[in-house]
């Protein structure tokens, strides 16, 4: 547990980091999501109050990978078979929803696109801690290595749907709370 | 009941006199270039019924319509009369450009854009070189942007004045997603109708800068908002409507308002029966003294994203002519305890002073926004 140097009110309760290797990009949000969901349902056992509770996610991937699966249903015999399912998830808030269901996070969901800018969450939750809006967060941010989510001195990688080699993600959780609760 | 969990007693204090306000306020929309051009019709007594979008962005004016869009953007931030340009973007959208994505899949191009690439385009065409934030909660974004606006400044001083910008394109790739959920209506949307039939999909831009001051009497106020996740479906929204409600209330303690405060609601209003249903069931529980209630995509469509923000520049007109406008495509009300307002624009009773802006989108999330003018 660590208190945050710019609001010394907010304390980082628990922190997860983890790289994930994938083959293509359509094998690409299950397994981290699922890994993230045990990890952080384990740190929420003895939370009660999931109201005032958020979740700030962000990801420099949106949701490409659903908007590739959904375009592909979409040109397959003349559109005849557009999967319904498929365009579900093509809204890059979409993840952030299963993890909050999962979860049972009825407190604010906010979802950021990322590139260069860092874990947009992150600042975002701090800035809903800080005007007492929310008691706690959780945070998320899943991105390229190379970006500043990836923990210091990696190796840079870059990641593309034809590359048949890995694509490599990085994933950073934050379990963030305020101090006063 | 729920209360979204919001603690006022220990608020960031603000300083005497000084609210967020929403300046610059400026949409585009394809028939509907700006707030006055969108206004004549809603105002009407014949507001009509939505264009139809998908047909048209089937048949390939979604390809001009994001250059489009950008251009109303650049000129509206442009036109402008105060220095905005170290201050920081936030960019609001459900979808984003969608077509140069899917184009830059096909040519196999590396890296993909996405929604941050979007808001840089924005940022970088509009000359704003602060900080810059792609946001995207579905149909909730652009309201999303202005409480994230509202946030930044409330907790960094330094900053002055935050740029909010949101942009939807009814593409074709939105439209056959939402005719593949059988979500479209067949025959115009009718938003709270007894024989709505389903959403129509539409195009739209809005942006605004958001400040603190102490304001004039025709600024656009932003009072109150409040956020909160239904944690119940990915799509559906939740019949109970928790998540609304507990957002509703959320808005409510942080303007300091009640129910009885809220003078006019403009609701999501899309047109579908789960929705409306869900909307109205709220709506009844909370306002028993039925504030007059409106919605706009029976006129516009659903611009997804930046729906909020376009429905709150008409909150400010009704603010400005004390008059609400119809719902186009409502004929027969089917939903009790609450008062929609149809066929002609209504005057309220009483003066309109708090207007409550709600949206509900994929993902179970639900937004509420108060605002408001003030009175002298």
């Amino acid at each position: 547990m660590t208190t945050d140097a710019q609001h010394g009110d907010i304390i980082i309760e628990r922190e997860y980091h983890r790289r994930f290797v994938y083959a293509s990009l359509e094998q690409f949000p299950r397994p981290w999501l699922d890994a993230l969901a045990t990890e952080v349902n384990g740190w929420l056992q003895d939370v009660r109050d999931r109201n005032s509770m958020g979740l700030f996610w962000a990801s420099d991937m949106d949701s490409l990978a659903a908007d590739r699966a959904f375009e592909i249903s979409r040109r397959r015999d003349g559109g005849r078979f557009i999967s319904p399912s498929a365009f579900r998830h093509t809204l890059a808030n979409m993840d952030a929803a299963g993890m909050a269901l999962t979860l049972h996070i009825t407190g604010p969901v906010m979802t950021f696109s990322i590139r260069n800018n860092g874990n947009e969450a992150e600042r975002s939750a701090r800035r809903w801690l800080a005007a007492r809006r929310i008691s706690a967060a959780i945070t998320v941010a899943e991105a390229a290595v190379g970006t500043e989510v990836e923990s210091a001195g990696a190796e840079r990688a870059r990641y593309s749907p034809e590359v048949s080699a890995s694509i490599t993600r990085y994933v950073q959780a934050r379990y963030l709370r305020l101090a006063s609760e | 009941m729920s209360t979204g969990g919001c603690n006022l007693n220990s608020e960031p204090s603000i300083p005497d006199g000084e609210t967020t306000l929403l300046r610059g306020l400026g949409i585009w929309a394809p028939n509907y270039p700006s707030v006055e051009a969108l206004c004549t019709p809603l105002f009407s007594d014949s507001p009509g019924a939505a264009p139809e979008a998908c047909s048209r962005a089937a048949t390939g004016d979604a390809a001009t319509m994001w250059p489009e869009m950008m251009e109303a953007i650049i000129n509206g931030v442009r036109g402008w009369d105060v220095d905005c340009g170290g201050c920081p973007l936030i960019f609001a959208t459900a979808k984003g450009d969608i077509r140069r994505t899917l184009h830059t899949i096909d040519r196999n191009d590396d890296p993909l854009p996405t929604l941050a690439d979007d808001a840089a385009a924005i940022a970088n065409a509009c000359g704003l070189d602060g900080e810059v934030i792609g946001i995207s909660t579905a149909c909730t974004s652009s309201l999303a942007a202005l409480c994230e606006a509202d946030l930044l400044l409330m907790t960094k001083p330094s900053i002055r004045r935050v740029v909010v910008v949101t942009a939807d394109v009814a593409s074709a790739f939105v439209c056959d997603g939402f005719q593949s959920l059988r979500a479209v209506a067949p025959a115009g949307v009718r938003p709270f109708d007894q024989s709505r039939g389903g959403l129509l999909p539409g195009s739209a831009a809005a942006w605004c800068y958001v400040e603190r001051d102490g304001g004039k009497r025709d600024d656009l106020r932003l009072l109150g908002w409040g956020f909160a996740n239904d944690a119940a479906h990915l799509t559906a929204p939740d019949s109970q409507g928790r998540g609304l409600r507990a957002a509703i209330f959320s808005a409510m303690e942080s303007a300091r308002q009640l129910p009885r405060d809220i003078d006019v609601i403009i609701a999501h209003g899309t047109g579908t029966a789960f929705s409306d249903a869900m909307e109205a069931g709220v709506f009844a529980e909370i306002f028993p003294h039925r504030p007059p209630l409106t919605a706009v995509k029976g006129l516009l469509g659903h611009t997804l994203g930046a729906s909020g923000m376009v429905e709150l520049a008409i909150a400010h007109e009704m603010l400005g002519r004390q008059c609400v406008p119809p719902i186009a495509g409502l004929d027969r009300s089917c939903y009790p305890g609450i008062d929609p307002v149809h066929g002609r624009p209504r005057v309220p009773v009483r003066p309109i002073r708090t207007v409550l802006k709600t949206a509900s989108g994929f993902g179970g999330v639900n937004a509420a926004v108060m605002v408001g003018r003030r009175d002298r």
